[in-house]
């Protein structure tokens, strides 16, 4: 079968508001006195990101308290459509797919047969038999002599003879912009207006946490998801690419408006870790096609064990009895390419870790540590994602996680080292704890009712 | 920006050199790339550091780095207000912010470092 997939780029694409962050970044200098430098810029997934704006990554990791606006341009949309899709990503997908109702969002992975992950994403259900998936970075190729299948080739390569499914990848047509934050909900309403954050069937509610809307604006048609990579309060809107540009300096004029920032991928890399008690996992650091998900801390919502099969699910009831936890820990300073360990014990390794200005006080003081940028008034701490061997925490009867006791979250200390060549620790380690309370609360779910006054 | 009186390493450390003394910070282009560093660790006074060794790290927002000593030599002085304020060195990264001046003791190993000439050529690359 012919793939579908694209190539290999030669060089990092550009999202399509790679200009219009220039003027955003001109803005910047105007607005804040402070003299332009080009944006600094990273490979991610083959595009070529803003690690940050003019602003610093602590500035813009900030911004989550009142709005943050994200280009999101570089991930990827593909369509599902045709009477057997339903059939199709059912087969394929450990989500409840077929139990989906239309504007509803769900979060699943994309496994193989190993029950490992290639990808994690968000299936949106348009009709009985279209659906639209979202996906990572850089997981729209497909290049063989590079061992890269792009998910839409996964996918499809179980797609049976005479199946009627045609999948396509609309990327280009959709430019994702994410807007978090408790003041999300007016940014959205002041340049959408306010129906577009109603329920689609009962227009006298606000809509539910992963719903979508469409809607129609000065002849466009919109996507807006209650959904995010925060887990605040938030949506992720998905602009036709035709007017991607003038919309952008609308939101990002707006947000500034609010006190808003836009925010770079240092940003939301810490406010994906520090997003409610366990942070989400990123697709390449806590997720690789060499590891299943058993025991992250979004199973249960994106697989549906009790589903009949999908692939993968041999394996993972295999894996079942498996200890290992994600864990979510803060630190002194950060820890990438240490090794966790407890009492002298390594229990196991680190995935993510960055500074955070998001960690309260008491919690930095609860390290321990000496450095002064841990212990002063706004200061920061590192917060970090790992795995670790066996679950630390303790069960109650239910077989659920202890992580509050006596109305306290559990705090597990740990010390990071760093290993010599046979895997001994060597010099001096980082400190911190493993925590059952995480960095800042999740507040995603909640309902809209407490923001849409602010 | 790259100053013309100063030698410099390919790991991006700077050093200004007088007579049997040495001050060794970290330059514009490498606290660029850095970004915002929140935290210094350094070698105490009366330390012994050697070429090519860590003699401390920085820390920025989303990584640690640690700090090649260019030379070997005895720690005579450390930039103390970098403990209180370790963003000087994004501010200031070739006065303000400098981190140890040092003794040296090999001075051949100064043969080794790059030229401001050689050092913008290494960082345009």
């Amino acid at each position: 079968m012919a793939k579908i997939g694209f190539d290999f780029p030669e060089k990092p694409s550009k999202t399509a508001l790679y200009e219009v962050e220039d003027w955003y970044q001109h803005l910047l200098a105007e607005r804040l006195d402070r003299e332009y430098q080009p944006i600094k810029r990273s490979n991610f997934g083959e595009y070529d990101m803003a690690v940050n704006y003019l602003t610093s990554v602590l500035e813009e990791a900030k911004a989550i308290e009142k709005v943050a606006i994200f280009n999101i341009d570089h991930m990827a949309q593909i369509r599902f459509t045709g009477k057997d899709a339903v059939t199709l990503l059912d087969r394929v997908l450990p989500a409840n797919v077929a139990v989906m109702k239309t504007g509803q969002c769900k979060y699943s992975l994309l496994l193989t047969g190993k029950g490992t992950v290639l990808d994690d994403l968000i299936v949106m259900r348009f009709a009985e038999d279209d659906f639209i998936i979202v996906i990572n970075a850089g997981h729209d190729i497909t290049d063989e002599a590079r061992g890269m299948k792009a998910d839409i080739d996964v996918i499809m390569s179980y797609k049976k003879d005479g199946e009627d499914v045609t999948a396509k990848d609309i990327s280009d047509d959709l430019v994702k912009i994410d807007v978090q934050g408790p003041l999300s909900y007016k940014l959205i309403t002041r340049l959408y207006g306010n129906s577009v954050v109603k329920n689609r069937k009962k227009p006298e509610k606000n809509m539910g946490f992963f719903t979508f809307n469409e809607f129609d604006f000065k002849g466009q048609r919109y996507i807006l998801s209650r959904t995010g990579y925060t887990n605040r309060w938030g949506w992720e809107l998905y602009v036709p690419v035709q007017v991607a540009e003038e919309q952008f300096k609308r939101i990002a004029l707006e947000a500034l408006e609010l006190g808003g920032l836009v925010v770079g991928l240092g940003g939301r890399d810490e406010n994906r870790i520090s997003a409610g008690n366990f942070g989400l996992p990123l697709n390449g650091s806590e997720y690789n096609p060499k590891h299943t998900p058993t025991n992250c801390p979004l199973f249960k919502a994106a697989i549906d064990m009790e589903k009949e099969d999908f692939i993968g699910k041999k394996a993972l009831e295999k894996d079942k009895a498996n200890d290992k936890k994600m864990v979510l820990f803060i630190t002194e300073g950060i820890v990438s390419g240490r090794s966790i360990y407890k009492d002298g014990t390594r229990i196991g390794t680190v995935t993510s870790s960055i500074n955070s200005p998001n960690v309260s006080q008491e919690k930095r003081e609860f390290i321990g540590s000496q450095r002064k940028n841990v212990l002063e008034e706004n200061g920061t701490a590192a917060i970090g994602l790992g795995w670790v061997y066996h679950n630390p925490f303790n069960v109650d009867e239910d077989g659920k996680d202890i992580l509050m006791e006596n109305e306290k979250p559990v705090r597990i200390r740990v010390e990071f080292y760093r290993e010599d060549e046979s895997g001994n620790p060597k010099g001096k380690p980082v400190l911190g704890y493993i925590s059952g309370g995480g960095v800042n609360p999740a507040t995603a779910p909640r309902p809209l009712k407490h923001i849409q006054n602010l | 920006m790259v100053l013309e009186n100063l030698f410099y390493t390919e790991s991006h450390e700077w050093l200004k050199i007088d007579g049997d003394e040495a001050v060794i910070g970290i330059t514009d282009y490498a606290q660029h790339e850095l970004g915002d560093i929140v935290y210094v660790e350094l070698p105490d006074v009366g330390d012994e550091v050697t070429k090519d060794d860590a003699l401390g790290s920085i820390e920025a927002v989303k990584a640690v780095e640690d700090i090649i000593s260019p030379v070997s030599g005895e720690v005579l002085e450390i930039n103390e207000a970098l403990e209180d304020s370790p963003e000087i060195i994004n501010k200031s990264a070739f006065e303000d912010g400098w981190l140890i001046k040092v003794k040296l003791t090999e001075k051949d190993e100064l043969d080794d470092l790059l030229d401001a000439a050689a050092y913008k050529k290494l960082i345009e690359e």
